[in-house]
């Protein structure tokens, strides 16, 4: 398979339209004041025509949607990262669709059409339910069927978009706990309880902990049997880390664009900081750091494609080493612009006290760091390089 | 041949590591183990009682190929079973 820099660069710019990118401009705008307090993206401006464009990139054409593949997906949410502030918008507008393409996945059209299809007017938003205050083998959620009616009990303790979903894609043990489900459930069903999360950063993200107190759903909400939701769970988040990771990047290069322009116009003994020979050895750390993690989510997204398209049966031990590089890599930008930048960087509305709080997010997202380490590592152990 | 198993799969084994186990093919080892073990059954196996993709299989230090979870293997062969499971 060819990957045309060019075609690709025309096909991004055709998503990214004037009026999408005038859209991230007034998203980038009101970001400051709704990191202060701690307010949701309005769900209103998810459901624009300009919003729309972007959910519906990554959409499979078979609902509706434009079809865009990993890699060609992960160099939007790139170029989104670049040009827009908020970093909520990115976790959220790679999220939802990630969630809608994995429903459409399961060829059940009565789920389609009730939650995946809404995501190209911006009518429906599913958030992923998974994570609870343990491990995936013991999770406390449960099923239990009585006669034709499935009954959930439990919690999920962090969604994102929660705040914002109408749905929730659920992981569900069965009555012996040792079985994952999914099933759908809805924002309105009878015994949903949302509470919000205060977080440090991502805070327009809609961050909800969900309760389930005796949810009655019938049993076309199912969209994975008893015993496959794990691989659900792993299929869905596999690739995740690197798409979550294109956003990282553009954000990096955002970071460091805003830094060298303050570098250079910043006048110290009579000369601009950027002329300093440590300063210059800081930011080329950071650019050092910034461009190792681009080639590595760049190839990842490569190979994560091929394999969508069937040419690679290759091991994705990639997408952990993308991932983890680019936290890394973002942290190391994020902290360095924050020695540099001294004083100023610490105040708002300097956005890089921000940049630091989002970035520290992203240790947990999609497999946490030290559980990506884990994880190689016990492979890495039984496998030449 | 030796079963080896670690990380998340450890608690479904009673927390031993190392398991003998007599089996002519590292996949009916594997299977051997989760009949004295069925809690690790589901963990291994998904509903089309195939080896979840998310678990990688090393015979004697190299990687295992579906084919070569089905040859044939010496008594003091050493299967390990790692398993990656991420959160959200």
């Amino acid at each position: 398979m060819e990957f045309d820099e060019e075609k690709l660069m025309t096909r991004v710019n055709g998503i990214l339209n004037e009026e999408v990118l005038s859209f991230l401009d007034a998203i980038s705008e009101a970001c400051p004041e709704r990191d202060l307090k701690s307010e949701p993206i309005p769900r209103g401006e998810l459901g624009t025509p300009a919003a729309a464009r972007i959910l519906s990139a990554s959409i499979p054409r078979e609902i509706g949607g434009q079809g865009l593949n990993f890699w060609e997906w992960g160099r939007v949410l790139e170029q989104i990262g670049r040009r827009c502030d908020d970093g909520s918008f990115g976790l959220l507008i790679s999220m939802f669709p990630a969630v809608a393409s994995i429903i459409a996945e399961s060829k059940n059209d009565y789920l389609i059409d009730r939650y995946a299809k809404g995501i190209l007017d911006g009518s429906t938003f599913v958030a992923f339910a998974y994570t609870e205050s343990t491990d995936a083998f013991s999770f406390k959620t449960r099923l239990r069927q009585e006669g034709d009616r499935l009954v959930i009990d439990g919690e999920k303790v962090m969604l994102t978009g929660g705040l914002l979903a109408d749905a929730y894609m659920t992981y569900v043990a069965g009555e012996s706990g040792d079985e994952l489900y999914v099933v759908l459930i809805d924002a309105q069903d009878e015994g949903v309880e949302l509470e919000p999360v205060f977080a440090m950063g991502l805070r327009s993200a809609g961050f909800a902990r969900v309760r389930f107190n005796n949810v009655v759903i019938p049993s076309n909400r199912i969209l994975v049997r008893k015993g496959g939701g794990l691989s659900h769970a792993q299929h869905f988040l596999n690739p995740r880390r690197v798409v979550l990771s294109s956003w990282s990047i553009g954000r990096m290069a955002r970071t460091l664009n805003y830094c060298s322009e303050y570098l250079n116009n910043t006048i110290r003994y009579s000369r601009p900081l950027s002329s300093y020979s440590a300063v210059q050895a800081a930011f080329g750390e950071m650019r050092i750091a910034y461009e190792s993690a681009k080639v590595s989510v760049h190839e990842s997204l490569k190979l994560l494609t091929a394999a969508q398209l069937g040419l690679y049966d290759g091991d994705d031990a990639h997408t952990s080493a993308a991932k983890y590089g680019c936290v890394q890599a973002g942290l190391l930008v994020t902290q360095r612009a924050f020695e540099l930048m001294g004083g100023a960087a610490y105040c708002y509305p300097n956005p890089m006290e921000r940049y630091v709080r989002d970035g520290l997010g992203a240790i947990s997202g999609a497999g946490a760091q030290d559980i990506v380490k884990i994880n190689t590592g016990a492979r890495a152990l039984l496998e030449a390089c | 041949m030796l079963i080896v198993v670690s990380g998340a799969l450890i608690k479904f084994v009673d927390y031993q590591r190392e398991h003998e186990v007599a089996a002519p093919t590292p996949l009916e080892g594997i299977r051997e183990l989760t009949k004295k073990y069925p809690a690790l059954e589901n963990a291994l196996f998904d509903e089309a009682n195939e080896l979840r993709k998310f678990n990688a299989v090393y015979v004697d230090k190299q990687k295992a190929s579906p084919q070569r979870l089905n040859e044939a293997v010496n008594d003091d062969a050493r299967v390990e079973i790692i398993t990656a499971i991420a959160g959200g």
